[in-house]
């Protein structure tokens, strides 16, 4: 079964890898949403680093939501969905596989700019390090419910608003959890636990929702 | 033990025009079935159903004597569906798309064996070219492929003759006379009349169009 979760992870990263556009349209998405935010309300250092933590987790949402948009589309396109669901393999552990290489080819290159947008929005090292760890820890839950809400509403026209609306409200909780561990680390309180939940509630997303999201196609094929 | 695909009183509704009802079909290993029927009459749905990727709306599918809902991965297992794109991956290569197939069916295949497949059919000077690049013909056959490379007693087919040339169609037409030698099972929706050397394998069910009358196959 690893051997074939791998191989699906190793397929996925290559074709995300040459439909370039999947990633740098989030990437850019990103930076852009970043760097509205000094033009929009004022430049002052003070004030930037007040908020870049939730700037900085806010433009992650969106553009996550955003590449989310265009997961499973080509498989939708091509039936290669089709194949997936008959291919007689337990389809939980593809659709494992499927999240796993999106949150690699679509969030991590987030995590990656994440330092430099931090620099420029004057978040100390510390703070830094404690926001990329609170991203690290929350985006997966975060991709995880995105995938299950186009998962059920792939069959559907105009999908694209709808589930902005069904994912956004559900994602807040782990915004919130996510910027209370930065205002806690501001205040020197140990942020540790709130790390730990954030990481739990992916994993926990993580090993539940595939099997959610495989019901939900399958169904969704009916349609 | 009970071998073969069974299907019993078939109806399926879509947008609430009943496409099919009261089907009745039995394939057994060796047997081959053709279905035709004008466009609109519902034979994608009903290869659909058959595959287990829709659920009837009344009525039942079995597989070797078990339903489908309880025989699921094992009777997928046994299936190799091509619906009319058939899930070629436009941006991996010819021998990549195979490889993907590969993983997902989860049976070994050797260099050779691949070379000799894409080989057969005509496919080997594109080996490393990117199927976006291939024309519709060209993607058909390497769809075709996986139906040699992965050996699988059950195959449903949807239309697919479409974009072949005469040779190629030749070509599968031997394929699936030496499928059903092997004691294999074909089920597939065509326009194109299909001559096989050994007739009596292959069985005709005609879809009229709004389907009042019931079949029995």
């Amino acid at each position: 079964m690893f051997k074939i979760f791998c191989s699906t992870l190793y397929y996925e990263l290559l074709l995300f890898f040459r439909d370039k556009k999947a990633v740098f349209f989030s990437l850019g998405f990103f930076i852009f949403v970043a760097l509205l935010f000094p033009i929009a309300l004022s430049p002052h250092p003070d004030l930037l680093k007040k908020f870049a933590p939730g700037i900085l987790w806010v433009a992650a949402l969106l553009s996550s939501l955003l590449a989310l948009e265009n997961w499973l589309s080509s498989d939708l396109e091509d039936q290669a969905l089709e194949q997936l669901l008959l291919c007689g393999l337990p389809l939980p552990w593809l659709i494992a596989a499927k999240m796993t290489a999106f949150w690699l080819a679509a969030v991590l290159p987030l995590l990656l700019a994440t330092p430099i947008l931090g620099l420029m929005l004057h978040l100390s090292a510390l703070d830094l390090s404690v926001l990329l760890l609170s991203l690290l820890a929350g985006t997966p839950a975060l991709i995880a419910i995105g995938a299950t809400c186009k998962a059920l509403t792939f069959s559907l026209p105009q999908q694209g608003t709808l589930l902005g609306l069904l994912v956004l409200p559900l994602t807040l909780p782990i915004l919130i959890m996510g910027i209370n561990t930065l205002i806690e680390s501001e205040l020197a309180l140990p942020v540790g636990g709130n790390l730990a939940f954030l990481g739990g509630l992916s994993l926990l997303c993580f090993c539940l929702l595939p099997a959610a999201i495989a019901s939900a196609l399958r169904w969704g094929m009916e349609a | 033990m009970n071998t073969g695909l069974r299907a019993r009183q078939l109806r399926y509704d879509r947008n609430s025009r009943t496409l099919f009802q009261g089907l009745m079909l039995e394939l057994k290993p060796g047997q081959g079935l053709l279905i035709c029927g004008p466009n609109g009459s519902g034979k994608t749905s009903l290869l659909r159903v058959l595959a287990g990727l829709i659920s009837p709306s009344e009525g039942c599918v079995q597989w070797q004597g078990q339903n489908l809902a309880q025989s699921r991965l094992t009777y997928h297992q046994a299936l190799h569906f091509l619906g009319h794109l058939s899930g070629v991956k436009n941006k991996l290569t010819v021998k990549e798309n195979l490889r993907y197939s590969q993983n997902l069916v989860d049976q070994p295949l050797r260099e050779t064996q691949l070379e000799s497949a894409l080989r057969t059919l005509r496919l080997l000077p594109q080996q490393d070219h990117l199927a976006q690049h291939l024309s519709a013909g060209q993607k058909r056959r390497l769809a075709l492929a996986r139906l040699l490379v992965f050996p699988k007693p059950l195959w449903i087919l949807d239309e697919p003759f479409t974009h072949l040339d005469p040779d190629c169609q030749a070509w599968f037409v031997e394929a699936l006379e030496a499928h059903l030698q092997k004691q294999g099972m074909v089920i597939l929706a065509s326009h194109q009349p299909l001559r096989l050397k050994q007739e009596e394998r292959l069985r005709l069910l005609t879809l009229p169009l709004g389907a009042e009358s019931e079949n029995h196959v």
